[in-house]
């Protein structure tokens, strides 16, 4: 193809600006000035008689060519529509074998190329009739290449248009994609079945119309009943359901439990999408949806209850958080941890609960770890849920914090730590430690067999230390030489922590002095020599080591860091810096930046790995003990 | 090592030598002429006149068959003023020699020198010395007296003269001071121990260079030198090249036990010479006084000088990758200072005299330093409970004895629960680490750690290390026995947890000993005999499976295993060798211990079992 200089026929026309250095207007009025021109079809044909001069044919130029007009009046819907127009004409001009590969090539180019002209591609759909074999086909291709990305509206509008402009086609396209049980043709389906309903279907339309309800009303796969339940969705946010359509709906939940789980979807959606939804319509789904929502919902359903409850929590702008949220939210516990997105909306409600309530917040996420600590936890050290972390940083964390360091449920006290460790707590919270004769045993016990870091296990013990000081039965001991232990295990951060903290604590200080000489003559034995021979074979399984550290921190850093990921890793040869040679242009040189993270290892995780194993085996114990006599005693209760 | 002892191996071997070193049919004898003629050259001292060729392609210079006219050697000093003649003699210096043995004779010639030729046209002053290496008295020292008395004080006009006599100190003074280097060996040493000498100074101990060719270096120079047939004077010269050795690590790091170990590698060498001629006193009596004044004695000084150090805590920690590959580096030297110091320990035991009251309080003493030593190293470095291969059986037993000695079973049950728990939680996969290869290859050990993979030839499935911590906890009373054998069988063996289930992963150990072969007491110190002899599978539970129940029983059984295995298999110790030897033999050759050497203790002959 020639090269044809699109502004060049643009300015010819009168519809882009002749004066260099004019940037594009930031309104719409280019836009629409483009609109009204094309609109006009004489106009229109000429247009595309200039800029297709060279012939059309269905390859990527082509659709370049469509797509450099936005370069001149931007992605707005007037631009989109325009160039539907124009691409509308060009395919007019074509013979019908090629219309059809023209949208074939269209879809053929894939993601992400395909994004760039699907906002006007209901303008080809609504303008030309297609054979239904081919565009139930066609259908399904373009909605695979762009289903998972929040883009798609395009795809769906083009499917509207042909449901509107088309019915009859459209009717014979949602029968071919009834035939078989793809996710992909029966969401079309559903889709279609919704705008459908919609549309003006007097006389045979309607007959066909109650045919296809019937069709998959009755149908016995659980799959083709959804699509009558998903297509109020669809029908919703052309107009407000009916109440007997509501009715109706809602009576679909009581066939199966696949059935009410797919109403629970659809409901759910309902309200985070329904235009102009009435306050007792809302109500009625809130009611309908909070009288099902339970643990053994399936993941898709509890994704699409935790949505429904962001959305509430959204659309009430006020301080107050809509009841029902915390309670949605705790009701579907547990959600399964490899159900990410299900868990990132759960943040963005508990974010959201945050900014509105705190006290709200830490109820819900005190319950929240009743049975999802595990996995929040989890989560937290992904990077899926860490901006929650660092929105839950800028709030007082304290009770929060200190009643889950203490809770009885093992994976509750180690969330609980957790996010002592990472929100950076500067001190523990006192009165959490004297809520319980055991708590101060708990946390410590609880501390020893979790990986902290250095500062937060120094904060951790000056906390207990203080009330260690009166205790009996051989714990002020035990502290005691924790305290020497962890003071020689993280000698730089720890150590330092605790003489900062610690300073009015005569059991810190007290610890402190005793190790205090150790390093000097633990420097001096080293210097004897009394470890400096080597051992055969050592170095080069160090060496092994290092390698093996290295691959992991690569891999760890590659799926932790969506850049890095996506960025190619080039290792340079030679040079102190670094330019980039790219569409034909040399960039600056760089100089080649370093970075690196340094922390403290606990050095008596590899001195003694085997002591060290036993104290979390001492401590597991001793948290059994001191937890046993209060379900001893919750065991008794009901014993005669 | 400290100055006297020095002194006395120097002595010892000066004192072995011969006037002139020349060929026999047996071989070179070494003469001190060679250390005379070194000496004068680390005096900076111009040889004018020897006693030898110094050409020749065996590195052994020849004798030169001229006319010596009293001149053993003579030497030119710097500035070409003055002409040192050196009338050497191989013997005491007294009445009876001074004739017999020509001292007078040789003295007047020497000092009557001819200084005609060009080389000598400066010299002013001559000065005759007369160099001994063997003892004088009052008579012999007055002959020399009156000889110089009676010689003047001039030759010709115009030269000065005066006489000078070396005795074995002298001499052993001054190699002392200016020889302690390869020059001091026999010629043709020379290059090789040069080399040795260098390396030593560049390798740090147990590195890879330092296995691979320090070591291999070393043994082929003792090959050289303690030949089979070797005599006295090797013998002692083995001591004289470690002064020298020693004198060149100062900048190694790793002096200290990288000198032990070459020491140990020569007493093994020197032992097996003794073990070959037994019938050569002054062989015997020359290993014996290397091994208690030369070995044993630097162990105690090592020891004695570091007991400190060792009793810091994880003061034997080495931190290089900060990984568990460290750890594991760590143990080894752990074990290998455990070794060292189970060897003393038992050495004190043999070569401590046993006549008197006073000296039965000594050994004791020695034994009670001993165990402190180890219970400080064994609380201080938790490395010391961590045994990676199975051969660490022999330090097993070494701590085992040494504590035993001291009748300090209390800190044995501590010491034995303690490593109980530690192996415990090695074999259940919470200590992070793997449990003891039975193949006992570190190579493997550190691949498994490294790379996080157990390799596939990676061994811990059979134990002789459990037969024989099972076998020493049977030399317990049998309160304390039963419950460690019991948890030892039960968690370690059998791998089961205290509910009884087995542990995740954890099939049991299949219980192993050890029976040498019939002629391992000839072989053991000279290489490993770890693929040699009997190696017998213990069943300890009955024919329909039953495992036995309670620390008893399982003592019962052991004990049973004991008396059959000594029925059935004649067990014979190697005559005229200090068992501490043969225990650094097989830690050196890392051949497994017989197990007889603890059962002798820990299963008493023709008595009752203990428990029983």
């Amino acid at each position: 193809m020639e090269s044809v200089n699109a502004a060049d026929i643009l300015k010819h026309r009168g519809i882009l600006k002749t004066e260099p250095g004019d940037g594009m207007p930031s309104d719409e009025s280019a836009a629409e000035a483009f609109l009204l021109h094309v609109r006009d079809n004489n106009a229109c044909e000429t247009f595309v008689g200039e800029l297709f001069s060279d012939g059309i044919r269905p390859d990527p130029a082509f659709f370049q060519r469509l797509w450099d007009l936005h370069r001149y009046y931007g992605a707005t819907p007037s631009c989109s529509e325009g160039v539907g127009i124009v691409w509308s004409q060009a395919v007019r001009s074509l013979p019908e074998e090629d219309r059809q590969s023209l949208l074939g090539a269209f879809v053929g180019q894939g993601s992400p190329r395909v994004f760039q002209l699907l906002g006007s591609i209901w303008v080809v759909i609504r303008d030309h009739s297609f054979p239904a074999s081919f565009l139930a086909e066609w259908i399904t291709h373009m909605v695979r290449a762009v289903q998972r990305d929040s883009l798609q509206g395009g795809a769906w509008a083009a499917v509207r248009t042909l449901c509107v402009y088309h019915p009859d086609t459209a009717f014979d396209v949602l029968h071919l994609l009834s035939l078989r049980p793809d996710q992909t043709q029966l969401a079309i389906a559903s889709f279609m079945l919704g705008v459908l309903r919609t549309c003006d279907t007097t006389g045979p339309r309607d007959e066909s119309l109650r045919k296809v309800e019937a069709f998959f009303n009755d149908h016995l796969d659980g799959q083709f009943r959804g699509v009558v339940a998903w297509s109020w969705a669809a029908t919703a946010q052309e107009r407000a359901l009916t109440e007997d359509e509501l009715d109706a709906l809602f009576a679909r939940a009581e066939i199966s439990p696949d059935d009410r789980s797919t109403v629970v979807c659809v409901v759910c959606r309902l309200l985070s999408i329904s235009k102009e939804i009435s306050a007792e319509t809302a109500r009625r789904y809130r009611e309908w949806i909070g009288a099902r929502v339970s643990p053994s919902l399936p993941s898709d359903a509890k994704n699409a209850v935790v949505r429904a409850a962001h959305a509430l929590l959204l659309a009430n702008g006020g301080d107050l958080v809509p009841t029902e949220v915390s309670g949605w939210l705790l009701a579907i516990q547990p959600v399964a941890l490899d159900c990410i997105d299900t868990w990132q909306c759960v943040a963005g409600a508990l974010s959201g609960i945050l900014k509105k309530d705190l006290a709200l917040f830490i109820q819900t996420f005190e319950r929240l770890c009743g049975s999802g600590a595990a996995t929040l936890q989890r989560l937290f050290h992904g990077p899926q849920l860490r901006w929650l972390l660092t929105e839950m940083g800028g709030e007082s964390m304290d009770t929060l914090v200190g009643r889950l360091c203490v809770s009885r449920d093992t994976e509750t006290r180690r969330l609980g730590l957790f996010l002592f460790d990472s929100l950076g707590m500067l001190s523990f919270p006192l009165d959490t430690l004297n809520s319980s004769g055991v708590a101060s045993q708990l946390l410590f016990y609880e501390s020893q067999r979790v990986a902290l870091s250095p500062k937060a296990i120094a904060r951790i013990l000056v906390a207990i230390s203080s009330s260690a000081e009166a205790a009996k039965n051989g714990f002020r001991s035990e502290v005691f030489d924790e305290l020497k232990l962890q003071a020689r295990n993280f000698a730089g951060e720890c150590r330092g922590e605790l003489a900062a903290r610690g300073e009015a604590i005569p059991l810190v200080q007290t610890a402190l002095a005793e190790v205090s000489t150790y390093f000097t003559d633990l420097d001096r034995a080293h210097q004897a020599g009394i470890n400096g021979m080597e051992v055969t074979g050592h170095r080069r399984a160090a060496l092994v080591y290092r390698r093996r550290l290295s691959r992991q921190v690569t891999k760890s850093a590659e799926s932790n860091s969506v850049l890095l990921s996506m960025a190619k890793s080039i290792r340079l040869l030679y040079g102190r810096t670094t330019s980039q040679f790219v569409g034909g242009v040399l960039g600056p040189a760089a100089p080649l930046a370093e970075t690196s993270v340094s922390m403290e290892m606990p050095i008596l995780e590899l001195s003694d790995p085997e002591e060290m194993a036993m104290r979390r085996v001492h401590a597991t114990a001793a948290i059994e003990r001191l937890l046993q006599p209060e379900q001893n005693n919750a065991r008794g209760e009901g014993c005669p | 090592m400290n100055d006297e002892f020095r002194t006395s191996f120097l002595t010892y071997y000066i004192r072995s030598l011969a006037e002139r070193t020349r060929e026999e049919k047996r071989g070179t004898k070494v003469g001190f002429d060679w250390i005379i003629y070194n000496l004068g050259l680390a005096e900076d001292w111009t040889p004018h006149r020897l006693p030898f060729l110094r050409a020749g392609g065996d590195e052994t210079s020849t004798a030169k068959s001229e006319a010596e006219f009293g001149v053993d050697l003579a030497f030119v000093s710097p500035d070409q003023k003055t002409l040192r003649i050196f009338v050497l003699k191989d013997e005491v210096l007294n009445n009876a020699n001074w004739g017999a043995n020509k001292f007078d004779i040789d003295l007047r010639d020497a000092s009557a020198p001819d200084l005609s030729p060009p080389a000598l046209r400066s010299i002013t002053d001559v000065e005759v010395i007369l160099a001994y290496n063997k003892d004088e008295d009052r008579n012999g020292i007055e002959h020399f007296n009156r000889l110089v008395a009676s010689r003047g004080t001039w030759v010709g006009d115009h030269v000065s003269l005066r006489f000078d006599r070396w005795n074995l100190t002298m001499i052993v003074g001054r190699v002392k001071a200016l020889l302690l280097t390869p020059s001091l060996l026999p010629q043709r040493f020379f290059s090789h121990f040069s080399y040795i000498c260098a390396q030593f100074a560049d390798f740090r101990h147990g590195s890879d260079e330092w296995t691979h060719q320090l070591i291999p270096n070393w043994r082929r120079f003792l090959g050289t030198l303690l030949v089979e047939n070797a005599d006295e004077r090797c013998v002692r010269l083995l001591p004289v090249a470690l002064i020298i050795l020693q004198e060149h690590g100062g900048a190694n790091p790793t002096v200290e036990t990288g000198w032990i170990d070459l020491i140990e590698w020569g007493m093994l060498a020197a032992w097996r010479i003794v073990q070959s001629a037994p019938k050569k006193e002054g062989i015997g009596k020359a290993v014996w006084q290397m091994w208690n004044g030369f070995y044993v004695a630097e162990l105690e000084r090592y020891y004695g000088a570091h007991a400190g150090d060792l009793q810091v805590r994880h003061s034997l920690d080495i931190r290089q990758s900060g990984s568990y590959v460290d750890t594991m580096a760590t143990a080894v030297v752990a074990h290998w200072h455990l070794a060292r110091l189970g060897i003393l320990g038992i050495a004190y035991g043999e070569c401590l005299p046993t006549e008197t009251e006073e000296d039965a309080r000594r050994r004791h003493a020695a034994s009670i330093t001993i165990a402190n030593w180890l219970l400080e190293l064994l609380s201080a470095n938790p490395s010391t409970m961590r045994p990676l291969i199975d051969l660490h059986h022999i330090e097993l037993f070494l701590t085992w004895a040494c504590l035993m000695r001291a009748r300090r079973i209390g800190d044995v049950v501590t010491w034995l629960t303690i490593l109980c728990h530690w192996l415990l939680m090695r074999r259940s996969g919470l200590g992070q680490i793997p449990f003891i290869e039975g193949s006992n290859s570190m190579e493997l050990v550190f691949e498994h750690v490294a790379s996080g993979e157990k390799p596939e030839e990676f061994c811990d499935t059979s134990s002789v290390y459990l037969t024989c911590l099972l076998e020493l906890i049977c030399a317990l009373p049998p309160n304390a026995r039963d419950p460690l054998l019991e948890s030892v069988y039960r968690r370690l063996v059998l791998g089961l947890a205290d509910c009884g289930t087995p542990m995740p992963g954890c099939a049991p150990i299949d219980l192993l000993t050890w029976i040498p072969p019939a002629d391992w007491g000839d072989r053991v110190l000279t290489q490993s005999l770890d693929h040699e002899g009997e190696c017998i599978t213990i069943q300890m539970a009955d024919f329909r499976g039953t495992e036995p129940f309670g620390g008893s029983e399982i003592a019962d059984i052991l004990n049973k295993l004991v008396l059959e295995t000594r029925e059935k298999r004649e067990s014979k110790y190697p005559g005229g060798l200090p068992m501490a030897v043969v225990i650094l033999a097989c830690c050196r050759h890392r051949s497994p211990l017989p197990p007889e050497f603890w059962r002798a203790v820990a299963f008493p002959q023709n008595s009752e079992p203990q428990g029983s």
